[in-house]
């Protein structure tokens, strides 16, 4: 019997001892309302408001045709309410993204789709000569009918084009203001966020890149500006929703300048801040509550390609920081230190860290020019944070050391077999591409046909590895090298 | 695996369609996962009357959480954990969870549809096996769960997922050469 067989019969034995319970089940499980039913209430009135809008668009272009008989009273007509140069446009920007463009008399000359969304969102309304206010209730009602704003997703970015800063300040705080009227009266708390629309090369060649708006690219600009260096790339805030980008926006400290929040994005889709702040504390400490610890933050942020929660707070003199999965509330990462930083002592150099780590390991210092050792550093809450990896004598150690020469973390563990510190990446690729091959489904693998790869050096059960992760196709493997014995484990799954 | 894949889209699907209540969807919910559900609850409980029961109130759990599900492309791991908890609080009342009697586990197995081979291989899975690796081979081998899911789940490195993984089914393929000689 093979593996695949084996499985199969397992799976076949628990299948055949199972009693059937779905009657029971079924008979405690009262029937749900379906929700089409649950939100017809909802719809209509978006439907209502976006109807009204509609008419009220189609009234002023038909109203139009009334007063005039001839075909050139209604051009006139038009020139004057709905005609001429465009002198300002506002950008709506949710998913889908529209543009209103604006004539001197704040009159709509044209509403353009700037996605497919957006085109959606517009269908067959026609907004020549409407009124700023009237666009923007049925667009907002449009988007609100297509679903494309929610409870779980009630952040608008509006932008502004204009050379005057008086009207992109009326213009900025009307529509903002009638956002949140219209959103509301569907229950839903809307978050606006406003910024004037600057034209900047940087921002004209980002929008033009990625197929997004001009706003949307000035705001992603401004993050990438606000955060950390590294923090975040590119690529992966074009990705984000208005929505998301608004969360990440609460977590940083943004000039008011340049943008303005009305209200805060909705992470009803998310696990929540009070099950990411409890599930912080619990693994911190069961029963640990709010009151137990100092100088509790919560705040939403995107790492490593996902939203997460980033809970920080002191707890018995050590300061925690703990990233939770938003999408599940579960724990990916809790980190502390002790509080006691020294901002008036001087840092040490690399070299001293080293010296630190060699002589907690007991390193003598003739032998301390001929080890390898691997050092990450990183900077947290101002200090320099030094991550040493190193073998000597049999043993590998790791240590982790703050600038101040304060050793947070060691570990020692013997090395089984014969310790083998020489491979280098290229090494380590070939070696397990090498394993990897062998699997026929995988024949056809090579280096190049391979991306994003991840190695990491690690002891398990006292045998020194490198664990690497790599995709292929829609494969994502994960690997094991043992170091010593140079033999490959790896596990090939379908990424979806 | 790529029925794995398919499988897991079936059940975020019957889970979204539970929390909108549509018709079908706890049926549906319920044969896509009751196999898994029951042998996850009889690794914990090891008595197949304890591990009906939690199978049960699995599901009627899952059907009040179905409306706050998120799909984080693991709605197997969230059905088990529930299954997992509903163990925990089972036997919080105990000490510890009891030891899994052969004889009376065999007996019970006896009253169930599954032949002498199926009860082996039950058996072999409960009483062979320890504990790591009985869960291990129930959430991947009857849920479809990836291993990776599974140490996360369990809190155990991958690669230690793997090793047992391989070396419970070799006891297990051990065993049933032995029964077919």
């Amino acid at each position: 019997m093979n593996k695949k067989q084996t499985e199969n019969k397992i799976a076949e034995s628990f299948a055949a001892a199972r009693p059937d319970v779905f009657d029971n089940v079924a008979a405690q499980c009262p029937d749900r309302v379906p929700a089409k039913t649950r939100k017809s209430n909802v719809t209509g009135w978006k439907f209502a408001t976006c109807a009204l809008a509609l008419v009220l668009v189609i009234a002023v272009v038909l109203g139009g045709v009334g007063y005039s008989t001839t075909k050139g009273a209604l051009n006139d007509l038009q020139a004057s309410i709905g005609g001429g140069k465009v002198t300002a446009s506002v950008t709506l920007d949710v998913n889908p993204s529209v543009a209103i463009r604006l004539n001197d008399n704040m009159r709509v000359v044209s509403v353009d789709a700037l996605n497919l969304d957006g085109k959606k969102i517009i269908g067959n309304m026609d907004f020549g000569g409407a009124q700023l206010e009237v666009t923007v209730n049925a667009l907002i009602g449009s988007m609100l009918r297509n679903g494309k704003l929610s409870e779980e997703a009630n952040s608008v970015l509006v932008s502004v084009e204009s050379s005057s800063q008086n009207i992109y300040e009326e213009l900025s705080k009307a529509v903002s203001d009638q956002i949140a009227v219209i959103l509301n009266e569907s229950n839903i708390q809307a978050g606006v966020v406003s910024q004037w629309l600057s034209d900047t090369s940087d921002t004209s060649s980002l929008a033009e890149q990625y197929g997004i708006s001009a706003g949307k690219a000035q705001l992603i600009n401004k993050i990438m500006q606000s955060a950390p260096a590294g923090k975040y790339t590119v690529e992966q805030l074009v990705s984000l929703k208005i929505n998301d980008l608004n969360l990440i926006l609460d977590g940083l400290d943004m000039p008011q300048d340049d943008l303005v929040q009305n209200g805060s994005a909705s992470d009803s889709k998310y696990a929540g801040r009070d099950a990411a702040i409890t599930a912080a504390l619990d693994i911190v400490k069961a029963g640990l509550t709010q009151n137990d610890v100092q100088r509790l933050t919560c705040k939403m942020d995107f790492d490593d390609g996902r939203m997460v929660y980033e809970v920080e707070f002191v707890y018995d003199q050590r300061e925690y920081e703990v990233e939770i999965n938003a999408a599940d509330g579960t724990v990916l990462s809790v980190e502390s230190e002790m509080q006691n930083v020294r901002p008036d002592q001087t840092e040490l150099d690399e070299e001293q860290i080293k010296d630190k780590a060699f002589n907690a390991a007991g390193v003598p210092s003739a032998d301390r020019d001929a080890i390898d050792v691997t050092v990450k550093r990183e900077r947290d809450d101002g200090v320099t944070e030094y991550e040493l990896k190193f073998s000597y004598n049999g043993k590998y150690y790791e240590f982790e050391i703050d600038g101040y020469g304060n050793v947070r973390s060691a570990s020692q563990k013997e090395i089984g077999g014969e310790y083998n510190s020489e491979l280098t990446r290229e090494q380590i690729q070939s070696k397990i591409l090498e394993a990897v091959v062998k699997d026929r489904r995988f024949a056809s693998v090579t280096l190049s046909t391979t991306y994003e790869w991840e190695i990491e050096m690690d002891v398990e059960r006292g045998r020194q590895v490198y664990e690497a992760e790599f995709k292929w196709g829609r494969y994502e493997f994960d690997c094991t090298l043992d170091a010593a014995s140079g033999s490959v484990t790896f596990e090939a799954e379908i990424d979806d | 695996m790529s029925t794995y894949v398919s499988s897991r889209r079936k059940l975020d699907n019957a889970l979204y369609g539970v929390a909108n209540g549509e018709e079908g969807a706890l049926k549906a919910l319920y044969d896509l996962s009751a196999n898994a559900v029951y042998a996850y609850a009889l690794t914990f409980t090891g008595n197949v009357y304890d591990a009906q029961d939690v199978m049960q109130e699995t599901f009627i759990k899952a059907y009040e959480a179905a409306p706050s599900y998120v799909s984080a492309g693991k709605p197997m791991s969230w059905i088990l954990r529930i299954a997992k908890n509903l163990c925990y609080d089972k036997f919080r009342r105990q000490s510890r969870f009891v030891e899994i009697a052969d004889e009376r586990l065999n007996e019970q197995l006896s009253a169930t549809d599954a032949d002498p081979t199926d009860r082996l291989v039950i058996m072999s899975c409960l009483t062979e096996l320890d504990e790591d690796e009985r869960k291990i081979v129930v959430m991947h081998a009857v849920g479809g769960v990836k291993h990776r899911e599974i140490a996360a789940e369990l809190n155990i490195p991958l690669n230690t997922v793997l090793s047992k993984y391989r070396r419970a089914l070799a006891k297990l393929q051990q065993i049933l050469k032995g029964e077919q000689k």
